[in-house]
């Protein structure tokens, strides 16, 4: 659920840098011969829409329609008392209120279009079936094709503007880990420090995980009710800043143990310096030892984070920034990573 | 988690396949709504989606899109065959087809991806997620009770969002004090939604940078989850002494929230319960006010979704015992601004029990 800041500030994002995504999509629409672009939008699925007009929902669904000139057209479930708000926070068109999503979208795109338009969805698989059941799967007047790779390929080259975000929400994790007293025994007092000092640095949403006995595994469990910590634990937070999402990973253990894990850290400080989204900069074994996995993930469309295929995206598509994951078990223990890495 | 309540829903839901054939349920979920999941598995997804293929005989086999989350599940419910699916879609589907000919139905509609519709199922999706939704609606003895555990976090949890609220706090500070308290009790999860203001204050919403000043009306709608269960507090407070219009109004809204509680009881409607409180305000001339222009509902189920089923006039369904709903009257006053005054309620024989025991004064912080 969404229950942290949620504002616009137009000197992070300028309304420029929305009308030019808006724009670019909106010539890729020409090129790929589609009269219509939808994207879907809730909690789950916000990433597209939030792309395009800065538009987080906190609650409920909607369907941003573009067409192939003017601003996005939003449809949204939420009431019309809100819509005041959805401007205040966003740069929107129209907005209409559709209680009904997707008798409401069909109604709406059968005025707007010709019979046999080809309209893309931004996320045609994904989309929920209460929706796509009346506009894709019923037959209407329209034509259905998936506009996810089409959107991808502009979507993932990430502005300046974009970078801007992903290292301020890097900044409030590193801050609110940097807050934390040393160790803790229980999970809720961690979860409750991590929690407020991210919320405090302006994060949307905070999602906190915890492996909580690195000499078991490096399984970051969901918080619920408390969860003792052994000597050796690791804390992924996971923070939405404007509609970007990052991931971090801490590692705590005993004095000895941390610097043991120096070397790792060092190593793992280079790795993410050193990343080429590429396969040949994804680190597979340090000192002889392979590692567990190795993931990139970044945001690809609608979801706030995908796990990028590095074999068929990057030569596709110059990626500009995504969180790279990895863990290695090291003596007795498990040594989990999460960061941030940037395009050169 | 209290495993009656696992066992008891698991039984429910085996039951129900068995009445109408099913050999096996596909359960979708997602970060939003994971409602149904909790209900047949106790599962609760953070990221991406998942489906779950519950058999008749008890057999279940989880499909997870998100890798870490994949990791997760499996660690933390060892009985289930969790698979890390990816790509998702083509796995799912090829474990669809793999049923062959055993009757498959599935649900919810809103979290079943359009990938998964071509599929031939026993039953529509529709009336799958019908009968669900009632064994979700008709909680048990111990189901209602998880809402009454929630409601204390909602009591507590007012108590420090109250608090926390001064002059001179951001509207998103103080949502940050608040969540960190309810993760101090081991809370996993909370919806709340706030405003902050005067008479210009048409609704809530998540926090904004606005700053509180001296006169406000702060509105908040606190959500907290407890064992999967959601039960809601909604009430307004003012920073500083209230006006006599502030308090006048506000009487308004205190007698809804009575009328609206007593009309909850066995037999009664969610309807009868939107009426009630209406008909407070049209008696004061404010009934423009609790149209769909001002106000969402006047109330709704509460459960494994915050939202559950709607109390507004149209809506005829019947309540049960143990059926636990928030009553909540809020909306526009066009001389002092929105205001909000909600309990959560739970059915009983003869009527209902309030779970929360804030006091629905308009609270004075100063």
């Amino acid at each position: 659920m969404r229950r942290g800041l949620i504002s616009w500030s137009k000197d992070e994002v300028p309304e420029q840098v929305l009308i030019d995504r808006v724009k670019a999509l909106q010539d890729a629409m020409k090129h790929h011969q589609l009269a219509a672009c939808v994207a879907y939008t809730s909690i789950a699925q916000p990433s597209a829409v939030n792309w395009l007009t800065h538009f987080t929902p906190y609650w409920s669904e909607a369907l941003l329609v573009i067409l192939p000139s003017g601003p996005p057209v939003l449809l949204a479930s939420l009431t019309k008392r809100v819509h005041t708000w959805i401007h205040e926070v966003s740069l929107m068109g129209e907005i209409i209120m559709a209680p009904k999503l997707g008798e409401n979208a069909q109604a709406f795109l059968n005025d707007k279009l010709a019979p046999g338009s080809k309209v893309g969805v931004i996320g045609l698989e994904s989309l929920p079936g209460s929706i796509a059941s009346v506009l894709v799967t019923a037959g209407g007047a329209q034509e259905w094709v998936d506009a996810s790779a089409m959107f991808a390929d502009l979507r993932m080259r990430s502005d300046a503007c974009e970078l801007a975000l992903v290292k301020k929400a890097e900044h409030i994790a590193q801050a609110a880990f940097s807050a934390l007293a040393r160790s803790y025994t229980e999970s809720s007092s961690l979860a409750a420090a991590l929690e407020l000092q991210a919320r405090l640095g302006g994060a949307e949403e905070v999602i906190i995980r915890i492996a909580p006995d690195l000499t078991k595994d490096a399984v970051f469990r969901r918080l619920e009710g408390e969860l003792p910590l052994s000597g050796m634990y690791s804390v992924e937070l996971s923070v939405a800043y404007k509609g970007v999402w990052i991931r971090l990973v801490e590692n705590y253990a005993d004095e000895a143990t941390t610097q043991d894990w120096r070397q790792l850290k060092t190593w793992w400080r280079q790795v993410v310096e050193d990343y080429r989204f590429n396969t040949a900069t994804t680190p597979v074994s340090f000192q002889g030892k392979n590692l567990e996995f190795t993931r990139l993930e970044s945001c690809q469309t609608t979801c706030p984070l995908d796990v990028v295929d590095l074999k068929t995206q990057a030569a596709n598509t110059p990626i500009g920034w995504g969180v790279l994951s990895t863990e290695i078990k090291w003596g007795h223990a498990h040594w989990p990573a999460s960061q941030t890495v940037y395009a050169a | 988690m209290n495993t009656q309540i696992i066992q008891e829903r698991m039984a429910k839901l085996i039951a129900a396949m068995r009445d109408r054939h099913i050999d096996v349920l596909c359960i979708g979920a997602n970060a939003w709504r994971s409602d149904y999941l909790r209900y047949a598995i106790d599962v609760t997804l953070l990221e991406g989606e998942a489906m779950a293929f519950i058999a008749v005989d008890g057999a279940i086999a989880l499909l997870v899109q998100s890798a870490t989350e994949a990791r997760r599940l499996q660690k933390e419910y060892p009985q289930f065959n969790t698979i890390h699916a990816h790509p998702y879609y083509p796995l799912v589907q090829k474990r669809l087809s793999e049923l062959g000919s055993k009757a498959v139905s599935a649900a919810p509609l809103v979290a079943l991806p359009q990938a998964l519709l071509h599929h031939t199922w026993a039953q529509p999706i529709e009336a799958t997620v019908q009968w669900i939704d009632l064994l979700m609606l008709h909680k048990s003895q111990a189901e209602a009770d998880a809402v009454e555990h929630a409601a204390q976090f909602a009591d507590q949890g007012y108590a420090g969002f109250a608090k926390a609220a001064k002059v001179g706090v951001k509207e998103y500070e103080l949502t940050a004090y608040t969540e960190s308290w309810l993760r101090q009790q081991g809370c996993p999860e909370n919806f709340m939604i706030m405003g902050s203001g005067g008479v210009e204050v048409r609704g809530m919403h998540p926090p904004g940078e606005r700053v509180l000043q001296k006169g406000d009306l702060v509105t908040t709608e606190l959500t907290p989850c407890v064992d999967g269960y959601y039960a809601q507090i909604c009430r307004t407070l003012v920073l500083g002494q209230p006006s006599a219009l502030q308090l006048k109004c506000y009487q308004v809204f205190q007698e809804a929230l009575v009328a609206g509680i007593d009309a909850v009881k066995p037999g009664a409607t969610h309807g009868e319960v939107a009426t009630a409180q209406n008909d407070v305000f049209r008696k004061y001339g404010l009934g423009e006010y609790v149209g769909s222009q001002y106000t969402r509902v006047r109330g709704h189920g509460m459960g494994l979704f915050v939202d559950g089923a709607h109390v507004l006039e149209d809506v005829k369904l019947v309540l049960e015992p143990n059926m636990t709903l928030i009553v909540h009257p809020n909306t526009y006053h066009p001389e002092v601004g929105y205001m909000v005054l909600g309990d959560t309620v739970r059915v009983t024989q003869t009527g209902c029990k309030v779970l929360n025991q804030t006091s629905r004064d308009l609270l004075v912080v100063d």
